[in-house]
């Protein structure tokens, strides 16, 4: 039997949405909850979870190994067939290139600007273009796909801020990864701006943190450009596993600190934080900053001590008792804020 | 160039640029090549067309409209190219040039991933399955879960919609799920059938 209409509605969407292959892999705790409880919520639908989980599993097929010599050899056939051919290509094209007779040069010009005037009135009365926000509470995450394609997975206590006439240029507080879909064929390129710099993506995989007075930019896979808040300064190009911090205030900037892995910088999107031998100086502002917390060291060369593993960020209580058993830290809760007196 | 994206390099080579070729034929020419055969098992005519269209697109691309998956469109154009060699072939009589779509066992015991079915009898028995499918089934299938093309792409490839590769993936897993299952009934019922004809 076929799927009706609606049920391709629903599983089109379905299958654009990250959480949903998650669920159907159960690969990730906060969405296999999700969308559980919106299987409960509608029995109706459950089948159709069914399906769709089917759609998304498929068949386990193995790729056959690649033989790099193969394709190695199957190009240096066809370079020779075209040098064979003797580079006719160039002349070809430009005898292809075709005038435009004086006559039709004005219908064009003319439907040109018909068809700009049609646009701008639609674009004026259509989006009165107010921003939209998007933003996540203390110990909340959120995952969305931007009208353009691009996906972005917001961290705790962050904003995201655009125009919907223009998706592809974002304002960010707080903390996101982006995976921006690619539109290289027209040059559009997917911005995003800070406090402290903005960033100029050609393509793909980033993370970029602004909290704390400054502006951090992991970058996962592609390619990014940077121009940092103070325009004296040149445009920085950053190569994938770079990561580059900028701070504004403080008019400080930290170049190309290699041997990141994406691990730390990215381990947030999966709900846990990895810190590899991280001072609490630095640990400690990132987990206030996810649930709005403050703590208070009560003396200050415990924050010169190292945590190096995962702590868990998606509730508070779970984060503390991590802190408190794998950690070691003895920690008392004093209202809103914690406060930390030893080292086990 | 090595780290372009594919858009980029697409539009590069379209523009004429020899080493924007080398870059985008050795990232898909093994996919490329594996796919072919799947459409026309002819290993030599299935390079011969992948060289050819990568000349054609150097040599006129850029009279190209734009193309929103480079990958599907490679696959696309590798299709029909070697669709109408069938066609050319066929109205010449030549009934040795077989198609795909006439033929069987197009997946073979390799291509199933061996840690999911360390079982040979269930392994089996998934590709008798899946050779079984109707072409366009198993052409959205392999697309889908052996290259990695979402559903976007396989449309293009195969030029019809979205919801109709969804609905033809569902139908050629529902299928692949039925025939499993038949197989395994007839598994469990085979040995008591047997003791009631040898009880007569």
């Amino acid at each position: 039997m076929n799927l009706n209409q609606e049920q391709l509605d629903l599983l089109e969407k379905w299958l654009d949405d990250p959480s949903f292959h998650n669920w159907a892999k159960q690969t990730n705790d906060t969405d296999i909850a999700h969308w559980e409880h919106f299987f409960n919520l509608h029995p109706r639908l459950q089948a159709l979870g069914e399906t769709g989980r089917s759609l998304v599993i498929g068949v386990p097929f193995q790729k056959v190994p690649v033989d790099e010599s193969e394709d190695r050899a199957a190009l240096d056939q066809l370079l020779q067939r075209l040098e064979q051919k003797g580079g006719s290509g160039r002349t070809n094209r430009e005898a292809r290139l075709r005038k435009l007779r004086p006559g039709r040069r004005w219908i064009a010009v003319a439907s040109i600007i018909l068809v700009l005037t049609i646009g701008w009135g639609i674009y004026r009365s259509e989006f009165a273009n107010k921003p939209i926000q998007l933003s996540t509470d203390y110990g909340e995450q959120y995952q969305t796909q931007l009208p353009d394609g691009s996906l972005v997975h917001l961290n705790a206590n962050s904003r995201l801020t655009y125009y919907p006439d223009k998706p592809r240029k974002v304002w960010l507080e707080g903390e996101a990864f982006f995976e921006v879909q690619k539109k290289a064929a027209t040059g559009a390129t997917f911005q995003v701006i800070t406090e402290d710099l903005a960033v100029t993506v050609h393509g793909t995989a980033f993370n970029v943190n602004a909290r704390n007075d400054q502006t951090k930019v992991f970058l996962e896979e592609g390619k990014v450009s940077l121009q940092v808040a103070d325009p004296e300064r040149s445009r920085i190009d950053m190569q994938p596993g770079d990561l580059v911090s900028y701070s504004k205030k403080q008019n400080n900037l930290l170049e190309n600190q290699k041997d990141v892995s994406a691990l730390e910088s990215v381990s947030w999107k999966d709900g846990t934080l990895i810190f590899k031998e991280t001072p609490l100086s630095e640990a400690l502002p990132e987990i206030e900053e996810i649930y709005g917390i403050e703590f208070v060291v009560l003396e200050e060369k415990l924050l010169d001590e190292t945590i190096g593993g995962g702590v868990p960020i998606r509730d508070l209580q779970v984060t503390l008792q991590t802190l408190r058993d794998v950690y070691g830290l003895r920690i008392e809760a004093d209202g809103n804020r914690y406060l930390i007196s030893g080292v086990e | 160039m090595q780290h372009w994206d594919d858009h980029q390099l697409f539009s590069a080579l379209c523009q004429g640029q020899k080493e924007a070729l080398s870059v985008l034929f050795l990232r898909y020419h093994s996919d490329l090549l594996h796919y072919g055969q799947h459409v026309v098992p002819d290993r030599v005519l299935v390079e011969e067309a992948i060289q050819e269209l990568f000349i054609h697109l150097l040599e006129k691309g850029a009279d190209l409209p734009e193309v929103s998956y480079v990958k599907a469109y490679l696959f696309r154009a590798l299709r029909n190219r070697l669709l109408r060699r069938i066609q050319r072939e066929q109205s010449k009589k030549n009934k040795e040039l077989l198609w795909m779509g006439t033929l069987k066992n197009s997946f073979s015991q390799e291509d199933i991933r061996f840690e999911e079915l360390k079982d040979s009898k269930v392994r089996e028995v998934l590709l008798e399955a899946l050779n079984s499918l109707p072409w366009r089934q198993r052409e959205a299938i392999y697309l889908r879960y052996y290259n990695g093309l979402n559903t976007r792409e396989i449309a293009e490839v195969m030029g019809t919609a979205n919801q109709t590769v969804l609905n033809t993936l569902h139908q050629g897993l529902k299928k692949i799920r039925n025939f499993q299952k038949l197989k395994k009934f007839v598994g469990y019922l085979f040995p008591w059938l047997l003791l009631y004809l040898t009880s007569i």
